[in-house]
């Protein structure tokens, strides 16, 4: 234990030591974790959009003309009864309140609607449903059998536009993954870089430890202490930033969120275990 | 206590350090180490603390074979073995009391114990009001006395010393050299590398001279 407190005394030594030396290893952490949080952010938000957006996606369903109740209370039964876990709704509305919706859209509509004798609207029913990504095959089936239905005229379905828009979101997010795939490197061969850089006038030092009988795990702990306080100085300035930022843009869309903490923790561990992983491959390049 | 058998070190390849080295060293001896510069006398000593490693031939210090010895067992084999080198290896930066109790820390003396062997180990060396300077301050005797004293403070069975006396006018290497058979006649073996023949002859020890990588009959 003593040896432990007397390693750790060490490392805030070693921080006190490279405060005028360590800031561009900070600062450039600083600044990669910034643009990789940051991107894990607009990558959450955008998920989130998609999901907001595809929970609110509906079938219109144009009804054949002159439909009886019976039919409809048959065809909303017969749907029903397909139990699709991804319909969030019903709703029939017969000619009259189609004619009536349609009219109360503006004045001048209104006007048209009362100089006709006969309503040309169709009765329809709206299919609320949720299209996330693994249900469009099931939808898609659903809207097609839709077609084959008694008493159905016509069948509105946005499925393709939907697949086109989660195959853009998936490229997204391949793309978002490279992208910080690539910056975690960056970052990881900076760290090691400015840490062999920060070590190199302690190489003596090291030298010395190992003289006396210092093993590796031993002479490298103060210097892990030391870069995981960086590490998690970086992190902090970095989120602080990013809390800043977004807090600015939710006065512009209230929608937005920060990221959670599923997203956060792997991000922090990973960005600490690559700190450590650094320090160690920058220490092996001093000892013999 | 050492034993070195057909023992081969050959650097880069081609460049042949040592040749076919047959020693035992025994428990509590005092050995001199001598031959022209670039002999091959850091080399043998480098071969026992473990720093270089036998290209071929075998040796065994304290009763382990360091061929194959991973960094973590040669550590464990330094934190039994003291080395004092010519240029003496301290850190500058820290004071005598610093460079030593890093040195008692690494074998994991208590910080009790360590302040104990600390204050003996100085007043041994007669260092004693030097405790708090930083190395840097400290003359080229005083730093040698002080590389000596961390050898001790974790009490060696072996040490080793490489040219301690090569950077010091004739009266302080006589006073290295009386701290040196002081330390032996307390039990430990001490094998010394010097080039200094007139040291060398003032005392009764066994020597083994080197020279271009062989021992001289």
């Amino acid at each position: 234990m003593t040896r432990f407190f007397f390693l750790i005394k060490m490392g805030l030594k070693n921080i006190v030591r490279h405060r005028r030396t360590s800031w561009p290893l900070v600062l450039s952490l600083f600044i990669l974790i910034s643009i990789n949080l940051g991107i894990l952010l607009a990558r959450g938000n955008i998920n989130l959009a998609l999901n907001l957006f595809t929970s609110h996606a509906r079938i219109e369903v144009i009804l054949e003309k002159g439909l009886s109740s019976e039919a409809v209370s048959q065809l909303i039964s017969s749907l029903k009864e397909e139990s699709l876990t991804e319909i969030r709704s019903m709703t029939y509305r017969d000619e009259t309140e189609n004619l009536n919706a349609f009219a109360s859209q503006d004045e001048t509509l209104a006007e048209a609607v009362a100089l006709l004798g006969e309503n040309p609207l169709p009765p329809t029913l709206t299919i609320q449903c949720v299209m996330a990504m693994e249900s469009l095959p099931h939808i898609s089936s659903f809207a097609q059998n839709l077609k084959k239905k008694e008493g159905v005229s016509e069948v509105i379905y946005p499925g393709g536009w939907f697949a086109r828009l989660y195959q853009m979101a998936r490229g997204a997010d391949v793309f978002f993954l490279i992208l910080l795939g690539a910056l975690f490197l960056v970052t990881f061969i900076l760290w090691v870089s400015i840490f062999k850089a920060t070590l190199y006038p302690l190489r003596d030092e090291i030298e010395i430890m190992e003289i006396v009988g210092g093993t590796k795990l031993y002479i490298r702990t103060p210097f892990y202490l030391e870069s995981f306080f960086y590490a998690l100085l970086s992190l902090a300035g970095a989120l602080a930033l990013l809390r800043f930022l977004f807090d600015s843009l939710r006065d512009y869309f209230p929608d937005l969120r920060f990221l959670t903490t599923e997203e956060l923790l792997p991000a922090g561990v990973l960005i600490i275990l690559l700190a450590l992983l650094g320090t160690e491959k920058a220490i092996n390049r001093f000892f013999k | 206590m050492i034993r070195m058998s057909h023992l081969y070190k050959t650097y880069l390849k081609t460049w042949p350090a040592l040749k076919d080295i047959n020693v035992t060293i025994n428990d509590r001896e005092f050995l001199f180490l001598t031959g022209p510069s670039g002999a091959g006398k850091t080399t043998f000593l480098k071969l026992i603390y473990g720093e270089e490693r036998p290209t071929r031939g075998e040796l065994y210090v304290l009763g382990k074979r360091v061929r194959k010895m991973s960094h973590r067992q040669r550590a464990l084999l330094r934190q039994k073995i003291g080395v004092v080198f010519q240029d003496f290896k301290l850190i500058l930066t820290k004071t005598v009391y610093e460079n030593m109790a890093l040195a008692a820390n690494v074998v994991g003396l208590s910080p009790s114990v360590a302040h104990k062997r600390i204050l003996e180990a100085l007043s041994d060396l007669h260092m004693s009001h030097k405790i708090k300077t930083p190395v840097y301050q400290l003359s080229g005797g005083e730093q040698q006395r002080t590389a000596i004293a961390r050898a001790l403070v974790t009490s060696p069975r072996l040490l080793l010393a490489d040219e301690p006396t090569g950077n010091l006018d004739p009266s302080l290497s006589s006073t290295i050299m009386d701290l040196l058979k002081q330390i032996n006649a307390q039990g430990t073996t001490v094998i010394m590398a010097t080039h200094d023949y007139h040291l060398v002859g003032r005392y009764p020890f066994r020597t083994i001279e080197i020279d271009g990588g062989r021992i001289r009959d």
